[in-house]
């Protein structure tokens, strides 16, 4: 009895210490820049990302043309006059969590990313919250955060129709992989 | 007096000509890709061989091109009435499709392993994340469906 109960335990911390990856490829990443000119918003939903709990780290890659537009005009003057999406087709962001809270329990969780956010071929270290939801074999990771354009050397002299800080909405809704 | 009305008239017709051009370009629709030319058309097999053994010249060139590909559906979802995420069968990639708006609404229904004739606009491919086992990942956007069986 005593050894199955040892090995029933060590299996239990065996398997606690396994990898917890989830992934999803239809991510949400959406943004909105609010002018006196004009709102822009638009809407990604083939992001790539993927959470490994166990060891904390998150990923997500974007493709820049993906993004759709209301307005088919905007979505040209995006890609070819501020992103440059022929050169610079995808952003990334590559970081992990900031909170040694076990992240595998069920539950939602208020946590801390801090990674790399790249963007036009410019990369930088940011830091923002997210609230990361388990359950069983689904995970929610979603983010709330703001970037300035000349941060990620994105030019807006022409016309003054972006705002010179984006909000950035990331939803993804994973499945254990 | 002559001259003036001309000139004036003139300017008018030129004012009116810029005012249309602009609310035209504002307004000016999507893209169609059933009336575009596609960059390349085969079997999504063919195609997911193609970008991934393609050099990075050839894979920016396809890129915001129209492709068309006969497959079988994988997987299909619907989130609200005018965004339908459609996966194709390939042991190669993972092809997902996003139909938005009209050609969404119009989708009919469709099931797995179901044969499909799809174009749409190539947005990028993406061989996986760091640390992370995934299939390559091809993203078209804008997609309708060219002819099913």
């Amino acid at each position: 009895m005593k050894n199955l109960i040892a090995a029933l335990l060590t299996l239990s911390i065996a398997t606690s210490g396994m990898a917890q990856k989830f992934t999803t490829k239809t991510g949400q990443v959406s943004f909105f820049s609010g002018t006196a000119l004009e709102d822009i918003s638009a809407v990604n939903k083939q992001a790539l990302s993927a959470v490994d709990l166990s060891k904390g780290e998150v990923a997500f890659v974007v493709q820049i043309l993906g993004f759709e537009f209301e307005k088919a005009l905007m979505q040209d003057h995006f890609n070819e006059n501020y992103m440059h999406s022929d050169k610079f087709p995808r952003a990334t962001f590559n970081g992990s969590f900031q909170k040694a809270a076990p992240l595998t329990w069920p539950g939602s969780h208020q946590v801390e990313l801090l990674g790399k956010l790249e963007i036009h071929g410019v990369s930088k270290e940011i830091r923002v919250p997210a609230t990361l939801a388990v359950k069983g074999e689904e995970a929610q990771l979603n983010l709330k955060f703001s970037i300035k354009l000349a941060d990620y050397g994105i030019k807006n002299d022409k016309v003054k129709n972006i705002s010179e800080t984006i909000e950035i909405t990331v939803k993804t809704s994973m499945k254990k992989s | 007096m002559q001259t003036k009305k001309i000139a004036l008239l003139s300017v008018l017709g030129f004012t009116a000509l810029l005012m249309g051009v602009g609310i035209w370009m504002w307004n000016k629709p999507h893209r169609n890709v059933q009336e575009e030319e596609p960059a390349f058309v085969g079997k999504t097999d063919a195609f997911s061989q193609f970008v991934q053994s393609a050099n990075d010249s050839v894979k920016a060139s396809l890129l915001n091109q129209v492709v068309e590909l006969q497959g079988q559906v994988a997987e299909i979802e619907r989130s609200g009435d005018s965004t339908v995420a459609l996966r194709l069968l390939s042991a190669e990639a993972d092809v997902l499709c996003s139909f938005i708006g009209k050609s969404a609404v119009e989708l009919p229904e469709l099931r797995p392993n179901q044969a499909v004739q799809l174009r749409g606009i190539f947005t990028g491919y993406e061989a996986g994340l760091p640390g992370f086992d995934m299939l390559p990942t091809i993203t078209l956007n804008r997609c309708a469906l060219h002819q099913s069986e």
